[in-house]
Parts: structure tokens; C-alpha cells; sequence
């Protein structure tokens, strides 16, 4: 796997690292970066880019990495997850995670090589939308431990089938090895698989990077799973399911020839079956035909077809994949994204938002660098328990209140961090809220959710926590933000409706007072008596449907005429 | 003339009826005369503008009516207590009176006067009685002189001994007592101006008439006046305005009544007036062509709408509006005194006068 690696020297790794803003492809990374040198050392210093930095940071990082693999072992066994966050507090910033899930849990012979070692994870060399990090999330969260604590972590899987395996191990961290210390097995009915460890340098807290809020979200974009979370002072916090289906599991693709790099059309190229470079292109790709295959050939004078796409050298793969970009593709499939789906975001935001009024929108499928599927899902929920809790200064009193807030998720994972850098937040920003009956957007008590789905997410940096700016991916999140605000100011439209109504009311109310005085001294009816009906005529009136049909009509003529007709406007007014 | 008796009886059946629909459960409503032109008709035979049987229905629980519902209810409860204490009260006093806030609200019962007026306008029609029965005085405007004795509150009044201002007409005629009259014509005059100089050249003396000045569009207590004296004395009335569709517009206010008043005509025109002057004629007649003002738009498009009203539908007036439409001037009634001052009224009047030189 890493035979290729090994050429490129530190300078140029690092030279590769730094460069943030090209595309973070880790398995070149790895590839050029990691030896058999210091795996610690490497670690270390790129902590950052793996999401460990600072103490609030670390603990979502870690949390996010096992929860990521829960519910990822849950969706490959066709299981509704159940996932159990808990924290102990041992000290100032220091803290044993658990963190425990129902998925299919590891066999025995598994659990070093899948927990143990960098860059083994399944979902390696597979082009399919998913949560994960491949292959170096729970290994890292893994070796953070080791870093932070010098303790090893425990396991405890089972695959259902009647033996419950503890193992605590550690990570060999010069020889990227896992050391297993010990490894019990007892008898037991149960299935899942949880995973304790003993950090420092993690932080608990209540903010919007925090556990609880990385939890809420993954509830919010996981409408099928339960998930729940132990707060280090023992306070329990669940999320209930609100969907019971499965949603269906995301299909393998075969990456298209516009949505590649020359790195990937290597990393491809390496692990193909096809004995000829031509062949490799026209069935290791997708919408590359035979015919297609020799155009680009043509393109690519010098460059032997013929040959073994083992030996294709990175000069080679970017002669290839410029060459892709002169011929012309049909677009990809985008049969193989699984949106979250309307209904479920629907349920999930009344779930757990509680919105006075919400609307959702999943847009078709689209494509973006003319090669690479994607989809957009935006949830609105508007007041309820939706929009962040803020004090307001009023008159130098501080008081609650809300305002908005955005919840980007890729591929359903939450994003927290890099808010400010992220195409989702500049297209919400960049929405004319007003036409959507939300005057101020900034200060309103909104939650706007938006759902990034591709096999490929094009992040801006290697933390990735940032959507690039993508100009079809703009124009699609800008289409799928207004198509919601269009549902929920229609919504909107309904309330205001009623707030005229209980104005009318009161317009009616306020004259009664003035009426029963006035018709009390023409007719010497007693004041009480004419208040009295009149305030039952008042209500009574306005729950009759014959009412709001006066009504309609009333104030349709009010918008044109006066009640009393085309009074001329005549020059010879005499008072 | 002023019976007060009728009109608080009329005013408690209106309270009565409310009353009665409140109480039964039913929205309470009052019922309006439209007052707008398609409700207007004019008789032939009388010459004079009446209301048609068109009515709006006002009621309390409607969006577009609650508020003018109050409102009417507060004026005329106001009124009651008016006649009742025998108090007299100008429209805007009345307005202030009535004006307050609304418990619990921003609102004011009365916003400004504009809001009062209409619903007083409104309760005379629905009552079929004049404000001033009503304790309720508009603005006075106008003034007269000639041979004539009145009785007003226990004074008698000369016309003829006031000196150059004449006597100024009271927003209520109502209580004024035409004692004698040594006339042979009543002229009512447009312009101040135009009323100065007759007065001053003494022109009721020398023609044996009584002088009426209008200052523009004639009041509601000139316009009684007018009525008044034509009906004690059965003098034919000439009016003189400028020759242009306002001036137009004031003789027929007084000869036929108008849209707002449509429902008065009978106390407040007197359709046997007859139109001396200025005419599109006159001009040429009396050499005025170079002393006219270009009508502007405003003037042309007011003249063709009266070329539609029935109450213009004579020939001659048909003729008259034409010309001006054509012509594209008017006139002033000052621009007789291009010729010399004293024109108006030793030359231009009676030579019309004794021509019969009139429009009807």
C-alpha cells in the first residue's frame, strides 16, 4: 500500500502539507509522508489539520471520530443506532470518553488491524459518500490518547454472537503496530461495540463547538438514530429517534474523469486489475468508454496506453487528467447519493428544534466540475426552541433573546468549526431573507440546516470544516436556501394572517367603550347592557364564516373605494 | 324656521334603532344616502339636484366601517346634546369636543377635521335635516347690501346704511327676519372685488337691487340667504361670476344646489337664477379679447366633465362650455375695468340687464 510513498522525501511532504488549499487527499498524504519513522512525531505535527486544537476542539474531535464509526458500523449492518456518549471528568481537562454503539460490531481476529493501525479502515480506495475520515479518525482519536495520557484504551465488541471480547491495547507508535495487552472473552448476549479512553488537554463545554452541540446536530442529520450524552456532572441527555426506517445505504461509484485528481487517478491506477493504461481508464472510471479512452489517448502523444497502470508515474496521471478535460463526458450518476430526505428532516427538526414553523427543501441531485455528484437538503425552522440563545443589551439591561443560526452538515456530519470560511455560510449570507417575510435575519429566531451530500465534499483545508466555494455548489445551496425560504414565508404569510386578525379584533373591542356611552344617551339604554352585548356580538361575529367573507369583501373594497362609493371629489366643498 | 323640536325625537329613534339591534344580538348599522354623482339626479321640472335612493349600510362590525360607525354615533349624540341645551357650535368646535383618546390605544376618536365634517354631512342626510338644525354653524362667507330692513336677535339692520363694508351674512340664517325690501332684482356677485366696486359706485341704489358678494364658492348660510330673499320677495336672481368652469360652477351651486348638498337643494337652491355674466360672448361684445387667460388643463378637463352634468344639458350652456373648450380661454370679471372702472356697473350690467341678455 505504501510501496509508492516511498520515493518522495520529508521536504516534499511537507511542501505538500502546507499546501492547504489544494484538495487534502489522504492517502497521497500518507503515502508521501508516512515511514517507518515517528508516527507520534508525525502526529504530532499535524495535529491541527486532524482536528486536535485546543482543549474544546480535541474532546468534539474525538467524540466526532467514534460517533462517526458508530453510526457508520450501525448503517453497514442494517441497524437503527443507538449511540451512548460518556464523560467522566478526572481532573482539569482531563476526562475518560466512552463512547458506545450497537453497530455490527468487530470480530476478534479485527479489532488490532481495524483499531490499531493508521489507514486500514474499510473505507479506503472506495468512491462513496460517507462520514468517515478515512481510515485515520479513530486511530488518530486513538493516538491522542496515547499522547495526551500514555494510557492504552479498552475495547469491548461483540458481534452478536454470544462472546463479549475486552481488549485494552495501545498503539506501537515507531512501528505504526498495534500492542494489544490484554484480551478477554467472556460470554454475554449483546451486539455493539464501545470504546473507553483516558484523555488530557480535552475540555467540556456548552458552546456551539462543544460535545452536546456536535451531538444535537448528528441527531438532527440522523433522524433514525438515538444518541445520547452523559455530561461529565452526570446530567443525561437523550435524543430520541424520530424516524424509524434505514435510510438506504449510500452505493459504490466509480469516480468520473472530470472529478479526479492526478493523485486519485494514481491511487486508482495502482489497485487495478486492467493490464493496459486504456483499459484501466475504461473500467476503472465512470462514463469512460473505449472510444472515449482513445481520445484521450490521442491527447496524450508519447504516453504508451500499452502500459501497466502499476508503473504510471504522477507526471503521467496529470498528462491524463488534463487530457480528460478537452473530451467530452456525459455527466456522472448521481444514483448513488443518499439524501436525508424530506420527511426525515422534517421530522427530525420538530424532533428536536420544536419550530413555530419549518420548511424543508431537497433539491435534485446536480454535478459540480462537470464530473463529481452532489445534492443539497435545507431545513428552516423558525421560532420554537430554533435560533442560538444570546443575552441582549437593552437600556443596559441584558436579557435573552435569539438569533440566527446556520447548521452546515456534510454528508450528515455536522460541521463546527471554520464557520466563516465555508461556502454554506456565505450563501445563507448572501439570501435576501426579507422577501421571505424575515426582516432581520441576523437577530431572528431561525435555524437554517443545510446538507452537503457527494462522494467527493471539496473542503477548503485538510480539517475539513469548510465547504469551498464552488460556483455550482453556490448556485445550488443559493436555489435550495430561497426554494425553502419561498415554503416557509407562505408559513409565515398564515401567522401574520392571524396577528391581523386578533388586530381587527381588538379594533372592534376599542369602540365598544365609545359606542355604549354615545347610543346610551340617544336612547337611554343603560351603558352596561349595550357594552355588554356589544362584546358578545364582537366575539360572536368573529367566529362565524359569514364574517370572514364580510370581511374579505370589506377589505378588498377598503383597498379600493371608500365603504360609502366614488365620492366625487367636487371643488365646492363649502366648509 | 328653526323648530327644535322635531330633531332631538330624530335623533333618539336613530339611538332607539341601535339600541333595539344590539340588543336583539343583531351587528348594529345605520343606513346613508350615497352621496357621490351616480346617486345625484337632476329634476327637470324644479331645476334642482336631488339625492336618488341609493343607500350604504354602516356597520359596527365591519373592518372598513367599525370606526366611521363610532364616529357617527359620537356626533350624533353630540348633537343631541346641542339641541338639547340650546347651545350653538361651529363644525370645528364640534370637532374639538368630540376629539379624544381611545382607552387602552394610540387612537383618537377624531383624527382631524376632515373626519368630522363627512359624518356631520352624513347625519344630516340620514336625518333628513340641515346642520343648522342641528346647533351645527359651518364658516361664514359673504356679504350684502341694498335696500333692504332685517330683524336679527332683536336688532334691526339697515343694508343700506353699512358704509363700504355691506353686511356680513351669519353661517345661520335661520333666525333672521327680512323685514322690507325695496329692490327689484337681487345680485349676487362672485368676487370681493367686484362687490367693492358696485358697492362703492352705489349700484344698488342707482339700479334698485340688492347686492350679494359670494368671496368664491357661496356659503351655506349666502347660499339660504339667496333662497330666503327670493322666496319672501319672488325677485328674479342674477348671478355674475367670471367666465370660467368655477365661476360656471358657482351659478349652478346656487341655481340647482350641489352633489353634497343634494339632499337640501329645497332649502338651499333657487332655481328661477339666471347667469348675467361673464359669457364667451361677453368677450367679443364688450371687447375683451386681449384681457383673457389661457384655461389650463385643470380648467378644460372641469369644463368637459360639466358638459356631462345633466344640470348643464340647456343649449345655451351647452353652447357656452363648448366655446370655452375650443377657445381655450377665460375670463375675469375685473377685466371689464380694461375698458374703464366704472364699466361694470354703469355700462356692462345694465346693458345685460335691460338686453335680458342672460344665460338660464
Amino acid at each position: 500500500m505504501v510501496a509508492e510513498g516511498k520515493g518522495v522525501n520529508k521536504e516534499g511532504a511537507k511542501e505538500r502539507i502546507s499546501d492547504s488549499t489544494s484538495e487534502f487527499n489522504s492517502e497521497d498524504f500518507f503515502q508521501k509522508t508516512y515511514k517507518e519513522s515517528n508516527v507520534a512525531e508525525f502526529f504530532r505535527r499535524n495535529l491541527h489539520m486532524l482536528g486536535y486544537a485546543g482543549p474544546l476542539k480535541n474532546l468534539t474531535t474525538i467524540v466526532h471520530e467514534f460517533v462517526t464509526n458508530g453510526l457508520d458500523a450501525c448503517e453497514e449492518g442494517n441497524i437503527l443506532p443507538e449511540i451512548a456518549v460518556e464523560l467522566e471528568s478526572l481532573g482539569e481537562r482531563d476526562m475518560v470518553v466512552s463512547i458506545q454503539d450497537n453497530g455490527t460490531g468487530i470480530p476478534e481476529s479485527y479489532i488490532p488491524k481495524l483499531l490499531g493501525k493508521m489507514l486500514s479502515g474499510t473505507k479506503f480506495h472506495r468512491y462513496i459518500q460517507s462520514r468517515g475520515q478515512q481510515g485515520i479518525g479513530s486511530v488518530g482519536a486513538i493516538m491522542f490518547a496515547h499522547i495526551t495520557t500514555g494510557q492504552p484504551i479498552k475495547i469491548i465488541t461483540s458481534t452478536g454472537n454470544g462472546t463479549i471480547v475486552t481488549a485494552v491495547m495501545d498503539i506501537d507508535v515507531k512501528k505504526n503496530e498495534p500492542i494489544i495487552y490484554q484480551m478477554l472473552k467472556s460470554k454475554g448476549k449483546w451486539r455493539g461495540t464501545k470504546i473507553i479512553a483516558h484523555y488530557k488537554d480535552v475540555l467540556y463545554q456548552k458552546s456551539e463547538q462543544g460535545v452536546l452541540e456536535y451531538l444535537r446536530r448528528t441527531a438532527m442529520a440522523n433522524p433514525h438514530a438515538k444518541i445520547s450524552l452523559k455530561e461529565p456532572d452526570g446530567n443525561v441527555i437523550v435524543f430520541e429517534r424520530s424516524a424509524k426506517k434505514i435510510p438506504p445505504k449510500p452505493v459504490e461509484m466509480q469516480p468520473h474523469p472530470l472529478g479526479i485528481s492526478a493523485d486519485d487517478l494514481r491511487g486508482l491506477a495502482i489497485n487495478t486489475e486492467a493490464r493496459k493504461i486504456s483499459t484501466f481508464l475504461s473500467t476503472g472510471l465512470s462514463r469512460v468508454s473505449s472510444g472515449k479512452a482513445a481520445e484521450v489517448e490521442k491527447l496524450c502523444s508519447g504516453l504508451d496506453f500499452s502500459a501497466d497502470p502499476k508503473g504510471m508515474t504522477h507526471q503521467q496521471a496529470e498528462r491524463i487528467v488534463k487530457a480528460f478535460k478537452e473530451v467530452k463526458f456525459v455527466s456522472p450518476s448521481t444514483e448513488g447519493l443518499v439524501p436525508i430526505g424530506e420527511e426525515r428532516v422534517e421530522e427530525s427538526l420538530k424532533n428536536i428544534l420544536k419550530p413555530n414553523f419549518y420548511s424543508v427543501v431537497t433539491r435534485a441531485p446536480s454535478v459540480f466540475r462537470g464530473g463529481i455528484p452532489f445534492q443539497v437538503e435545507v431545513g428552516l425552522a423558525y421560532e420554537g426552541e430554533a435560533g442560538r440563545a444570546v443575552t441582549i443589551k437593552e437600556d443596559g439591561r441584558t436579557k435573552s433573546g435569539k438569533a440566527s443560526e446556520i447548521m452546515r452538515f456534510t454528508n450528515r456530519v455536522p460541521l463546527l468549526f471554520d464557520a466563516g470560511g465555508c461556502a454554506i455560510t456565505t450563501a445563507v449570507k448572501s439570501v435576501e431573507w426579507k422577501r421571505y417575510h424575515i426582516t432581520d435575519f441576523e437577530n431572528s429566531p431561525i435555524t437554517v440546516i443545510v446538507n452537503f451530500i457527494s462522494p467527493h465534499v471539496p473542503y477548503t483545508s485538510a480539517g475539513k470544516q469548510a465547504l469551498s466555494e464552488d460556483e455550482d455548489i453556490m448556485a445550488e445551496l443559493r436555489f435550495a436556501l430561497m426554494d425553502a425560504g419561498r415554503k416557509l414565508k407562505s408559513h409565515l404569510a398564515g401567522v401574520r394572517r392571524e396577528q391581523m386578525k386578533q388586530r381587527r379584533r381588538d379594533l372592534f373591542n376599542k369602540y365598544i367603550p365609545e359606542i355604549a356611552r354615545a347610543v346610551s344617551k340617544l336612547s337611554g339604554t343603560a351603558e352596561g347592557t349595550l357594552k355588554d352585548k356589544l362584546q358578545k356580538l364582537v366575539s360572536l361575529r368573529l367566529k362565524s364564516k359569514e364574517f370572514e367573507e364580510e370581511e374579505e369583501a370589506a377589505l378588498e373594497e377598503d383597498g379600493q373605494k371608500g365603504p360609502e362609493g366614488d365620492r366625487e371629489k367636487e371643488e365646492e366643498e363649502d366648509e | 324656521m328653526a323648530d327644535k323640536n322635531p330633531i332631538v325625537p330624530k335623533l333618539e329613534k336613530l339611538g332607539r334603532e341601535v339600541s333595539e339591534q344590539i340588543k336583539k344580538g343583531e351587528n348594529p348599522y345605520v343606513s346613508i344616502p350615497v352621496r357621490a354623482l351616480s346617486n345625484v339626479k337632476f329634476n327637470k321640472e324644479k331645476k334642482t339636484l336631488s339625492l336618488g335612493s341609493q343607500e350604504s349600510k354602516r356597520y359596527f362590525v365591519n373592518v372598513a366601517h367599525a370606526r366611521k360607525f363610532m364616529q357617527t354615533m359620537l356626533v350624533s349624540s353630540f348633537c343631541k346634546e346641542l339641541v338639547e341645551h340650546d347651545i350653538h357650535a361651529s363644525i370645528r368646535e364640534a370637532y374639538y369636543s368630540l376629539k379624544r383618546n381611545i382607552a387602552g390605544t394610540h387612537e383618537n376618536t377624531f383624527e382631524e377635521q376632515g373626519e368630522s365634517d363627512p359624518i356631520i354631512v352624513d347625519l344630516e342626510v340620514m336625518l333628513d335635516i340641515l346642520r343648522e338644525q342641528l346647533h351645527l354653524n359651518a364658516d361664514r362667507s359673504g356679504v350684502a347690501a341694498g335696500k333692504v330692513i332685517i330683524s336679527d336677535r332683536g336688532d334691526t339692520i339697515d343694508w343700506s346704511k353699512l358704509g363700504s363694508g355691506g353686511w356680513s351674512v351669519p353661517s345661520n340664517v335661520e333666525d333672521i327676519k327680512i323685514k322690507k325690501v325695496d329692490a327689484k332684482f337681487v345680485l349676487v356677485v362672485e368676487k370681493n372685488a367686484t362687490f367693492d366696486r358696485l358697492n362703492e359706485d352705489r349700484f344698488w341704489e342707482k339700479h334698485d337691487c340688492i347686492l350679494v358678494g359670494t368671496h368664491g364658492q357661496a356659503a351655506r348660510g349666502t347660499k339660504r340667504l339667496i333662497h330666503n330673499l327670493h322666496q319672501k320677495t319672488n325677485l328674479p336672481v342674477y348671478v355674475f361670476t367670471d367666465a370660467d368652469a368655477y365661476g360656471y360652477y358657482i351659478y349652478s351651486v346656487i341655481k340647482s344646489g350641489s352633489i353634497n348638498l343634494a339632499h337640501a337643494s329645497e332649502e338651499f337652491a333657487t332655481p328661477s337664477a339666471k347667469f348675467i355674466g361673464l359669457t364667451m360672448a361677453d368677450i367679443e361684445n364688450y371687447g375683451l379679447e386681449k384681457y383673457t387667460i389661457r384655461a389650463t388643463d385643470q380648467d378644460l378637463k372641469r369644463t368637459r366633465e360639466m358638459l356631462k352634468y345633466p344640470w348643464f344639458a340647456a343649449k345655451e350652456w351647452q353652447e357656452e362650455l363648448k366655446t370655452m373648450v375650443e377657445r381655450k380661454i377665460k375670463a375675469e370679471q375685473e377685466a371689464l375695468a380694461s375698458r374703464h372702472l366704472k364699466f361694470v356697473s354703469e355700462e356692462y350690467l345694465p346693458t345685460k340687464i335691460k338686453k335680458k341678455d342672460f344665460l338660464p
